[in-house]
């Protein structure tokens, strides 16, 4: 009775709300005084969240000192894509050696594990910390082809550069 | 209210909840016979998510099939990916070294700290409460950080290989985490001022669906639903796997604080304390966390001997096994999961008859689903 009675007191005179409500009043005021302490978000284009150094985002394609293609297309990568997203394209060249003519990734299949970066044995493909991966162009999207990969490459070091972390 | 559904008996009605409502945690239809607001009888529609991984898994290498497992379960990957792990290794017979099982305790503990938090808030907010969630949220987003340094990747971790893990913890992990546990303590107690002892979020919860001792065990549910039944058993402390064996933590039991044992509140409860538990395993994993490897040397072609192997494993939803066949070859023939959450949906027909249509909306949140998990 007793018990029931505590509980009917507790529905009517809403303490439980009120306790809520101090506590949201509360953490409301510290997000005045000390707001980066509170709040979380961020207003996302103007304010973009690093990423952190290993995140695997974009693909880029890595060159030589020389501007050659680190790639030599043993075709690894695409061996080990659990998702079979990479194609490897080669010729034979002059000295019958191969040559790399293109590769693509198919941005949607791709499941973003990392398996190509870790199975590469030339370093030649990796994963970059660029996460917007928004096209206006979906067929764009569906071929990765090697200029965009190799460009995004080339500005890797820029995604360590603009961060602080 | 009972009198009124004796005397007043209305039109039998069918609706469909779902696949596209709200609160069924993914794409979950129910189609539902009501008379009136009551419910008489629930079926649960299922298959909207299914991608055949298991089949997907047989035309893939042991390793490939890694970041499939992170997509049983999204909510939990490392477990998953924990479990698979373990059952390869268990086939082929592989040690682990010390450092990798300590890193993998402490990335499944984590894991399912933020499983339990995205529960408990799906349930609060699905009863009309957001407030805790967005709180959960923030706080998870802090174990994503954590992740995200660790592996590059903050929902699919694909983070543990066959022989220990990707790589090894970065600089600084060891303190942030221990700053995120502190902190964590502290907000999960707020969370819980919040809504726990709330007492319309209290009423709301009790006494509805409740799950006997012998439904939850002839229905096999396992898991945080199991004990809130009452039901004394973890497969971390009862059958340690990994390195479960070395951590002190308790088991909480259902007691029915509040109404009676096994309703939506005890299975709400159980994920609540729950998580203390798993933060004071993560404690005392990351104080004890040794030196040395983070991987055992497997072959680059990976084939482990012929048979079979059956590997169960406590994930934050229920016991989680897979069982996995091997013909010798670089790929396995076969590989089943076996899901918590699919049981916990079968139970659903014989414990929401007599419900109020509005309480439904609290069982689903109350066993926390996830449906990928379901349909594979
Ligand atoms: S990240 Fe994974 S899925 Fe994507 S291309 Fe590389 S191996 Fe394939
Ligand atoms: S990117 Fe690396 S693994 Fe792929 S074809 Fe080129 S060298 Fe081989």
């Amino acid at each position: 009775m007793s018990n029931a009675f505590k509980k009917f007191i507790r529905a009517v005179t809403l303490v439980d709300l009120f306790k809520g409500l101090a506590l949201t009043g509360s953490v409301w005021v510290r997000s005045i005084i000390t707001p980066r302490q509170v709040l979380v978000t961020r207003p996302y284009p103007e304010v973009k969240r690093p990423a952190f150094p290993n995140f695997k985002g974009h693909h880029g394609f890595l060159l030589n000192e020389d501007g050659s293609l680190k790639c030599v297309g043993c075709g690894i990568c695409a061996g080990v894509c659990p998702a079979k997203a990479i194609r490897v394209y080669t010729e034979e060249g002059k000295d019958h050696e191969k040559v790399v003519v293109g590769y693509e990734i198919d941005a949607f299949r791709c499941i973003y594990c990392g398996f190509c970066q870790e199975a590469c044995p030339k370093d030649a493909i990796v994963l970059t910390r660029l996460y917007e991966l928004a096209d206006y162009d979906n067929r764009a999207c569906y071929r990765w082809k090697m200029d965009r990969l190799v460009e995004v490459g080339k500005k890797r070091p820029l995604f360590r550069d603009e961060v602080n972390l | 209210m009972v009198t009124t559904r004796s005397t007043l008996r209305t039109q039998e009605m069918l609706l469909n909840m779902g696949p596209h409502h709200p609160s069924t945690h993914g794409v979950l239809r129910l189609i539902l016979r009501l008379d009136g607001e009551v419910v008489e009888e629930v079926f649960p529609d299922i298959g909207y998510l299914h991608r055949g991984i298991e089949k997907i898994g047989e035309s893939l290498t042991y390793k490939q099939f890694i970041p499939y497992t992170d997509r049983v379960e999204y909510l939990a990957s490392m477990n998953v990916n924990h479990l698979y792990c373990m059952a390869v290794e268990k086939l082929a017979g592989i040690e682990v070294p010390e450092r990798a099982e300590y890193i993998r305790v402490i990335m499944t503990e984590l894991n399912r700290i933020i499983s339990h938090i995205i529960g408990c808030g799906a349930l609060a907010m699905d009863l009309g409460a957001f407030t805790p969630f967005l709180y959960g949220v923030v706080e998870r987003e802090k174990v994503n950080d954590l992740f995200e340094m660790t592996c590059g990747q903050r929902l699919t971790y694909n983070y543990m290989r066959i022989g220990g893990v990707s790589q090894d913890l970065p600089e600084g992990f060891v303190e942030k985490t221990y700053a995120f546990l502190e902190e964590m303590e502290r907000r999960w107690d707020e969370i819980n001022r919040l809504i726990t002892e709330n007492e319309i979020f209290v009423q709301r919860l009790a006494d509805v669906a409740v799950l006997t001792e012998a439904d939850a065990l002839s229905y096999n549910i396992t898991g945080p639903n199991l004990r809130a039944s009452g039901v004394d058993w973890d497969l971390r402390r009862d059958m340690p796997y990994s390195v479960y064996d070395r951590f002190d933590f308790d088991v909480p039991i259902g007691k029915g604080e509040r109404g009676t044992v096994g309703d939506c509140y005890d299975r709400y409860l159980m994920r609540v304390r729950e998580t203390y538990e798993s933060l004071k395993i993560v404690r005392q994993a990351l104080d004890g966390l040794p030196e040395g490897e983070v991987q055992a040397k497997v072959s680059k072609v990976f084939k482990p001997p012929k048979g079979e192997v059956y590997m169960r494993a406590e994930n934050p939803r229920g016991e989680m096994a897979v069982y996995i066949e091997s013909d010798g070859s670089t790929k396995p023939s076969r590989i089943k999961f076996k899901t918590p959450s699919f049981n916990s949906l079968g139970v659903f027909n014989k414990i929401c008859r007599g419900q109020m249509l509005s309480d439904l909306v609290a069982v689903i949140g109350s066993f926390d689903i996830v449906l990928p998990e379901v349909d594979r």
